[in-house]
């Protein structure tokens, strides 16, 4: 079964067929080629598939695509505006937060949301907020201080 | 890849209804946390699916009398946001705080959790012990039932095809109560409980008039009351001697299951025990 559904992603407005069984996660990797959404487990354990719903931080492996129907979508490609990179981005280079990268959006994006919430978190709400997401090379510690890193320059 | 289905997002009751009557294997789609994740493993097969997202009448919290009525599609985020929820029923922020993951909460509905009938479900010791009851709604009209004669089994519930959960209401506690939901898990990040467990203090001040109700999860099928624990608890003075006895008679007759991924038997007996007596010695302090 077919539906037209109308989304924004990354500030730009479309409208794409997608059939029912399709995840958000295929649309926006797949049909959409914002390859920056990682499938990792594909069970909404790992994190890697993280991005914005209307602000928002969701797992896109365990959404249909057809529910993201008028919902605003920001993947880690449009994050930073223009050539630049996002406070985060810069963060997350500064501190060596990156190693193979495969986590590398789902973390920021996360880091993203938390910090509109929260624009000076405490250390407990940065764990939190990086508590479903899987890294198997930083060993976090790196992580954790980029997002407080991000989080204290916004003073 | 998920099989191919039919999705429909019904726009009211009447029309969501019509759509589930159409065959038994109709799934139900809210949050989308664990069906999708069951549909992915084809644990679950389903040609229909059925989104009930638009059917406003199952959102919002609110008073009904003694009763503080919770529609099914309320998210955790939802209930971590809800000032009732935390004023009321505090453990129930305690199980919502550890429920998955951020991005977990942002979707995963209260409605779901208490349908997905997992016997560790951070919601149902708190539901069970707070003696919530669930309204469910199908073509032949509503009913009502305890929660805990909802839950049939390791992912069994009492909804017939066709049938929907709607609301979850949990009565009023008396002034004063204190309750607190504590779990052991294997790891500090999102992980299910290995074990947990919910507590509710009547009168917590005045031991002649006070009761206590315990719930425990992921050491049976279902969540569990432990009844004759309450009974042996209510209106004693707390004495270290009482709570020794506690501690084994909370354990008399369970029998969790041996192929459990996250802890053993053995290992889920003594932390009833353990976690129960830390609960009450917290809900308990002066």
């Amino acid at each position: 079964m077919k539906h037209l559904i109308n989304l924004t992603v990354n500030g730009q407005k479309m409208t794409v067929e997608v059939e029912s069984q399709r995840t958000l996660l295929e649309l926006l990797r797949d049909q959409l080629s914002f390859t920056g959404v990682k499938e990792g487990c594909g069970d909404g354990e790992c994190g890697a598939c993280t991005v914005l719903m209307d602000g928002q931080p969701v797992r896109s492996c365990l959404i249909l695509a057809v529910e993201a129907q008028n919902t605003e979508i920001l993947t880690i490609e449009g994050l930073a505006a223009g050539d630049g990179l996002h406070p985060l981005q810069q963060s997350f280079v500064k501190e060596g937060a990156v190693q193979c990268g495969f986590c590398t959006p789902g973390f920021i994006l996360a880091a993203k949301a938390l910090l509109d919430r929260h624009p000076h978190p405490t250390d407990q709400q940065i764990r939190e907020a990086m508590g479903g997401h899987l890294c198997r090379c930083t060993g976090y510690e790196t992580i954790f201080l980029a997002i407080k890193a991000a989080g204290s320059k916004r003073r | 890849m998920l099989r191919p289905f039919d999705y429909y997002r019904p726009a009211d009751m009447d029309e969501a209804l019509a759509l589930l009557g159409q065959g038994p294997e109709a799934a139900v789609l809210a949050g989308g946390t664990d069906l999708l994740v069951k549909m992915r493993r084809d644990s679950r097969r389903s040609p229909l699916v059925v989104d009930i997202k638009g059917l406003e009448e199952c959102r919002g919290i609110g008073w009904e009398n003694e009763h503080l009525s919770v529609g099914a599609l309320t998210t955790f985020n939802d209930l971590l946001g809800s000032g009732e929820i935390r004023e009321h029923f505090p453990l129930l922020i305690d199980a919502a705080r550890v429920m998955g993951c951020c991005e977990i909460r942002q979707r995963a509905t209260l409605g779901g959790n208490v349908v997905n009938a997992s016997p560790g479900a951070e919601s149902g010791s708190p539901l069970a012990v707070l003696q919530a009851r669930v309204i469910v709604r199908g073509p032949q009209g509503s009913r009502q039932m305890p929660i805990e004669d909802f839950w049939q089994g390791v992912g069994k519930t009492a909804l017939f095809p066709g049938e929907l959960l709607t609301h979850v209401l949990i009565p009023r506690l008396p002034p004063g109560s204190r309750s607190a939901y504590l779990r052991r898990s294997r790891v500090r990040g999102m992980d299910l409980a290995s074990v947990n467990v919910a507590v509710v203090v009547i009168n917590p001040q005045v031991s002649k008039n006070r009761q206590i109700r315990v719930a425990m999860g992921a050491v049976a099928p279902m969540p569990l009351r432990a009844r004759k624990v309450e009974a042996m608890l209510r209106g004693q003075e707390i004495t270290p001697e009482l709570l020794a006895g506690m501690r084994e008679k909370i354990q008399e007759g369970l029998t969790p299951r041996v192929t459990s991924l996250r802890a053993s038997p053995e290992y889920k007996k003594e932390m009833v025990a353990v976690l129960t007596e830390m609960a009450l010695q917290r809900l308990l302090k002066r």
